[in-house]
């Protein structure tokens, strides 16, 4: 079942063609411009004497791969549920709804790896980091974890939000929170302690903390790692029972 | 002859308003059935949708060929084809990327799937509308699509929320001569706001009426129990009482009244007119006019005060 949901995916890639591949080209070298070169010149001193490069690659990275993917859980999951299409002759199906929950969630993260793919290409050209290969298949497995999240809370707001303005702004919000209050671009020692702290310990933050920490000195938190990886299971678990119910309702 | 479809004292309460009461029957396998219900149509309408498995009922139970429509839902999914009153394909896929798309999910033998899919395709006139995206498409022409959609997957139960709605009269047409030349294959359930389309196409017919089912039966057996086939009209130049008094007890006449110079009767067959003319010699008659009654004057003269008609 889960090839039906693949050709789907690739069907609407190609229907929209010129559309997906302009953007997965411009989205990248815009967010080069708007967050990368400011911060550069911002950022005097960087923490930890890491490259600004360097440090802001996995992020912006991450950024670009989210900005990809929020459509694809708008349209799927929002904008098709408000306007009964689709799901309710997908509810009439044999197949349990939970199972295409979760095999839509895999289906995005296929798509959003060969982005992120893509976008590393873009970005080790633009940026330059100077990473070895080692590096890059290290920061591969976070960046999934870190999208994986993601695409869960999108999944989450996307069922249990039925107001288009509402969610709009929803989107917003968590935009703003992947930018600057997940360490993506800033670090947690530029908010004032308590503030921090408390972004520091949220999932997204302990994925971008462990990941700069496996990339920059070569420890893998794994008790971090698995306790993310749980997270998203029981995430996705519960966004599979939440879907369940906004298609029998 | 075998059930298709059992209802077991379902009801279902739509924000605290019931719109089905205590509904108990059943349909029989390849049968036509249609519906027809109240101004306010929620009772129809969540009908077929407790039948296509999109609701169930809040009390009460439904059997499908037999199987419990909660339990064994997966099994019954297999053999309801459902077209609902709007259009409910993917706006951003070509119409027939959606209906590949649905039709993967179901338990269905490849071959006949394409097999049935190139049929009615052609049957419907849809094969220069299916590579169309479904957003640049007309409701009319979406309505013949969804209705390839369930057909091609060959269903045993087929239930329609208006089948023709937003159609050309060409599409119309066409549609329903494909739906009449499949009676008796399957069983067919629909509503419509055609009276002259369910006149012509039924085995039964149901009249919903405060979430109730008021009449049941075929529109010729209805028409008997109640008002009668046709409906005479005869014009005096002098009509007096001790004749209508007279005429008032042949048999098989129904409902005669009197209004003035005028005698109206109703009778399920023409005949009885030759026997009411053997009691006018001698009477001036100056007009006759013979009706045909029609499913809109029974529910004209059941419901013309609750909104029915």
């Amino acid at each position: 079942m889960i090839s039906a949901l693949l050709i789907r995916r690739f069907w609407i890639i190609k229907n929209r063609l010129f559309t997906t591949l302009g953007l997965l080209l411009i989205l990248p070298i815009f967010l080069n411009v708007v967050i990368n070169l400011p911060f550069k010149r911002l950022v005097v001193n960087p923490l930890w004497n890491i490259p600004h490069e360097q440090w802001i690659y996995p992020g912006l990275t991450i950024i670009a791969v989210i900005m990809m993917m929020i459509p694809s859980v708008y349209r799927d999951l929002f904008d098709l549920r408000i306007h009964k299409k689709l799901l309710p002759s997908l509810a009439l199906t044999p197949m349990s709804k939970s199972l295409y929950l979760y095999y839509f969630l895999i289906t995005v993260l296929i798509e959003t790896i060969v982005y992120t793919a893509l976008v590393m290409a873009v970005y080790s050209v633009l940026i330059a980091p100077g990473f070895s290969l080692l590096d890059y298949l290290i920061m591969f497995p976070f960046f999934i974890l870190f999208i994986a999240l993601s695409a869960n809370i999108l999944i989450t707001l996307s069922l249990v939000v039925d107001k288009t303005t509402l969610y709009n702004l929803l989107m917003l919000i968590f935009f703003l929170f992947i930018v600057f209050a997940s360490g993506t671009v800033i670090e947690f020692e530029y908010f004032p302690e308590i503030i921090g702290n408390i972004f520091r310990y949220l999932p997204t933050g302990q994925i971008m903390q462990s990941l700069r920490m496996a990339m920059f000195s070569g420890v893998v938190n794994w008790l971090i790692f698995f306790s993310a990886l749980v997270t998203i299971i029981l995430w996705t678990y519960l966004n599979g029972l939440l879907f369940k119910k906004r298609l029998t309702k | 002859m075998e059930a298709s479809i059992t209802f077991k004292k379902v009801s279902q309460l739509i924000d605290g308003h019931t719109v089905l009461a205590g509904l108990s029957f059943g349909i029989e396998r390849n049968s036509t059935v249609a519906i027809i219900g109240d101004n306010d149509d929620s009772g129809l309408t969540e009908f077929l949708r407790i039948i296509a498995g999109l609701s169930d009922p809040n009390y009460g139970a439904l059997y499908i060929h037999g199987l419990d429509s909660i339990k064994r839902r997966s099994e019954i999914r297999n053999l309801i084809g459902y077209v609902p009153f709007e259009n409910d394909m993917d706006p951003w896929l070509t119409a027939e990327q959606n209906i590949n798309f649905i039709n993967s999910f179901y338990n269905v033998d490849n071959k006949k799937l394409i097999e049935k899919y190139k049929f009615y395709t052609d049957a419907l006139e849809l094969n220069e509308k299916v590579n169309i995206e479904v957003r640049r498409l007309s409701p009319g022409a979406l309505k013949k699509l969804t209705l390839l959609r369930e057909l091609s997957r060959d269903p045993k139960i087929l239930v329609l929320d208006n089948p023709t709605a937003f159609m050309n009269a060409k599409d119309s047409s066409l549609t329903w001569d494909l739906l009449r030349s499949l009676r008796n294959e399957l069983t067919m359930i629909y509503s419509s706001s055609s009276l002259e389309k369910i006149e012509k196409f039924h085995d039964r017919i149901l009249v919903f009426h405060n979430g109730k089912i008021d009449l049941d039966n075929n529109l010729g057996n209805m028409l008997k129990n109640w008002i009668g086939h046709y409906q005479f009209t005869i014009q005096f130049d002098k009509f007096l009482t001790p004749l209508f008094n007279k005429i008032e007890k042949i048999n098989d006449i129904i409902l005669p009244t009197k209004k003035e110079n005028t005698l109206i009767f109703n009778a399920n067959d023409r005949s009885v007119l030759l026997r009411v003319m053997t009691l006018l010699t001698g009477v001036t008659i100056t007009d006759i006019n013979i009706k045909r009654f029609h499913l809109r004057d029974l529910l004209a003269a059941r419901y013309i005060r609750e909104g029915i008609v």
